[in-house]
C-alpha cells in the first residue's frame, strides 16, 4: 500500500458474538406501532407498543379496534422484544397517515366533500397541526427516559412533496366546485441519536406515550392513524 | 483514524461533560433541553423575554393568555437556568420554533375564521414579525455565546407537502386561508468551524436565553402565541 492509498474497507461482520454467547446479526429494521385518534378532543394520553400485530389496535375512532396487520405494527410480543433479539436506536419519528378513517378500518382520502356553500377547510392540514403542535412525545426504555419532548421534534419526514396548480373554470361557474386536496407531511431535522444510540435489550420492556396536557385539548376534523417509528438497527438471532 | 474513535471521543467531549473532573460516572445522551415563552395577540412583543427561568408546574414566561402553568409540553427544565448536579449539557445547535398555531390555555388553529371579512393570514403575519423584529441572546455565565437576528436560528421542522385549490366563482366565494408555514435552514451549529468550542453547561452553572425586541416601535401579532427555543446537545446524566 502506497502512502496516499485509502485504507481497505472492513468487510462487516456477518455476525457478531454478544456478552451471552449468543451470536446476532444486526439488520437495519424499524420498530413501529400505531394508534387510532377519534375525531374529538385529543386524548389525555395513548401509549404505543403495547401490543404485537394480531391484536386489536388500541386507541379510539375507526382506525382502532380492529386486528392490526403490517401497516399497523411489527412488535412480536407486547412491550418488549421476543428473546434473544436486541435494538439499538438510533431515531425516532412519527407519522399521521394521511388518511381519514370514515368507517372501521377502512382509510380513505381526507376532505371527500364538494360543497358550493360549505366551508372548505383542509381537514388534513388542519389535523396534522393540531397534533403535531399539541402533543408531547416519551420514549422510556425501561424506567429511562430517552425522549420527552414535543411532537414537532419528532418528523417523520416521509410523505409527499411538489407544487400543484389550480385552475377555476369561470364559464361553467355553476358547476365548479371547491378542491381543497391537500397532502401535507412532516418535515425536518428529527432528534438523532447516532452519536449515542440508545439500547433496547432482550426482553426489556419499553414505551412510546403520547400526551396532551392541555386542559381542553384540541379536536380532530376526522379520525386518524398515528404511528411511532423507532429507527436503528435490530440485532437478531442467528438460525 | 477518525472513525474508528470509540463513541465516547465522538464529539471531543471536554472532562466536564463526561463527569471525569468532578469524578462521577455520568452516562451521554442526545438530549434537547428546551423552554417557552409566551406572547399576548394584540400586543406590542417586549423589550426583553426570558426563557428557562421557569419549571415545569410554574408559569410560562412572558404575557398572554398562553402564560399558564407550564406542562412537560412547554420545558423540561428541572431547575431555574440551571442543570441540577450532577448534570452537564454539551450544547451543539440551537433552535427556535415560532409555532404555528395560536396557543392560550389550548391550542386553536390561526385564521380560524372564513366568510366576507378580509383574510389576512394571522400565521404568516405572526411568524413574519418574530422572526425579522426579535433577536435573541444565550450567556452562560457572564459569557455571551449567542447574540443575533432571530432569523438566523431556523427550526427547520414543520410541515409540507403539496396542495390544491380552486375557488367557486358563483355565489359565496369562501377562501380558505390555511397555511402550516415553518422555518427552514440549518440551526446555528457550535460546531460549525475546524477550532470552534461549543458551549458547556457545568451543572450548577447559570444560563440565561432572552428574546429581545429592540426598535423603537415594535409589531404587535395578531394571535396568541408560543416561542420555543430548544439547545440540541449531548446530555451527561447520573447513572443510578
Amino acid at each position: 500500500m502506497t502512502a496516499n492509498a485509502l485504507p481497505p474497507i472492513k468487510p462487516t461482520p456477518y455476525a457478531t458474538l454478544f456478552d451471552d454467547n449468543i451470536w446476532r446479526t444486526a439488520l437495519r429494521k424499524p420498530l413501529y406501532s400505531s394508534v387510532g385518534f377519534t375525531n374529538a378532543a385529543l386524548p389525555s394520553e395513548v401509549s404505543f407498543f403495547g401490543y404485537s400485530r394480531g391484536q386489536n389496535v388500541p386507541g379510539a375512532g375507526n382506525a382502532s379496534g380492529v386486528p392490526s396487520k403490517i401497516c399497523h405494527t411489527n412488535m412480536e410480543l407486547a412491550g418488549v422484544l421476543a428473546k434473544p433479539k436486541k435494538f439499538r436506536c438510533n431515531g425516532i419519528g412519527v407519522f399521521m397517515l394521511p388518511a381519514a378513517f370514515g368507517s372501521s378500518d377502512v382509510p380513505s382520502a381526507s376532505d371527500p366533500t364538494f360543497s358550493a356553500t360549505a366551508t372548505q377547510d383542509s381537514d388534513l392540514l388542519e389535523d396534522l397541526l393540531l397534533l403535531t403542535y399539541s402533543m408531547v412525545l416519551t420514549v422510556k426504555v425501561g424506567e429511562k427516559n430517552y425522549a420527552d419532548h414535543p411532537l414537532w421534534f419528532f418528523p417523520s419526514n416521509q410523505g409527499f412533496g411538489g407544487l400543484a396548480a389550480v385552475a377555476n373554470d369561470t364559464v361553467s361557474a355553476s358547476a365548479v366546485g371547491n378542491l381543497d386536496i391537500v397532502l401535507p407531511m412532516t418535515i425536518g431535522n428529527g432528534m438523532n441519536y447516532r452519536t449515542y444510540p440508545f439500547l433496547i435489550e432482550d426482553s426489556q420492556a419499553f414505551s412510546a406515550t403520547l400526551r396532551c396536557q392541555f386542559a381542553s385539548p384540541p379536536s380532530l376534523n376526522d379520525p386518524r392513524l398515528v404511528t411511532v417509528i423507532l429507527y436503528g438497527a435490530m440485532y437478531r438471532e442467528v438460525q | 483514524m477518525a472513525d474508528s474513535y470509540p463513541l465516547a471521543t465522538r464529539f471531543n467531549l471536554p472532562p466536564e461533560v463526561t463527569g471525569e473532573l468532578q469524578n462521577i460516572p455520568l452516562e451521554l445522551l442526545p438530549w434537547s433541553l428546551y423552554s417557552s415563552a409566551a406572547f399576548a395577540n394584540g400586543t406590542a412583543i417586549p423589550r426583553q423575554t426570558q426563557l428557562f427561568n421557569y419549571i415545569r408546574g410554574s408559569t410560562v414566561s412572558g404575557a398572554g393568555s398562553g402564560a399558564i402553568a407550564a406542562t412537560r409540553w412547554h420545558t423540561n427544565m428541572e431547575a431555574i437556568q440551571t442543570l441540577p448536579a450532577p448534570k452537564t449539557f454539551l450544547c451543539t445547535t440551537l433552535r427556535v420554533n415560532i409555532l404555528p398555531v395560536a396557543v392560550t390555555t389550548t391550542t386553536a388553529l390561526a385564521d380560524d375564521t372564513v366568510g366576507t371579512a378580509e383574510e389576512n393570514n394571522d400565521q404568516v403575519d405572526d411568524l413574519l414579525a418574530f422572526m425579522f423584529s426579535t433577536a435573541l441572546r444565550f450567556k452562560i455565565g457572564e459569557s455571551t455565546y449567542v447574540e443575533h437576528p432571530l432569523w438566523m436560528f431556523p427550526t427547520n421542522n414543520g410541515i409540507g407537502g403539496l396542495a390544491a385549490c380552486s375557488v367557486h366563482a358563483n355565489g359565496s366565494v369562501i377562501w380558505q386561508t390555511r397555511v402550516a408555514a415553518h422555518t427552514r435552514g440549518v440551526a446555528y451549529d457550535f460546531g460549525d468551524a475546524a477550532t470552534a468550542r461549543r458551549p458547556v453547561l457545568w451543572n450548577q452553572q447559570s444560563f440565561t436565553v432572552d428574546i429581545l425586541g429592540e426598535f423603537a416601535t415594535m409589531p404587535s401579532p395578531a394571535d396568541d402565541k408560543i416561542v420555543q427555543v430548544v439547545l440540541d446537545g449531548v446530555m451527561g446524566r447520573e447513572l443510578q
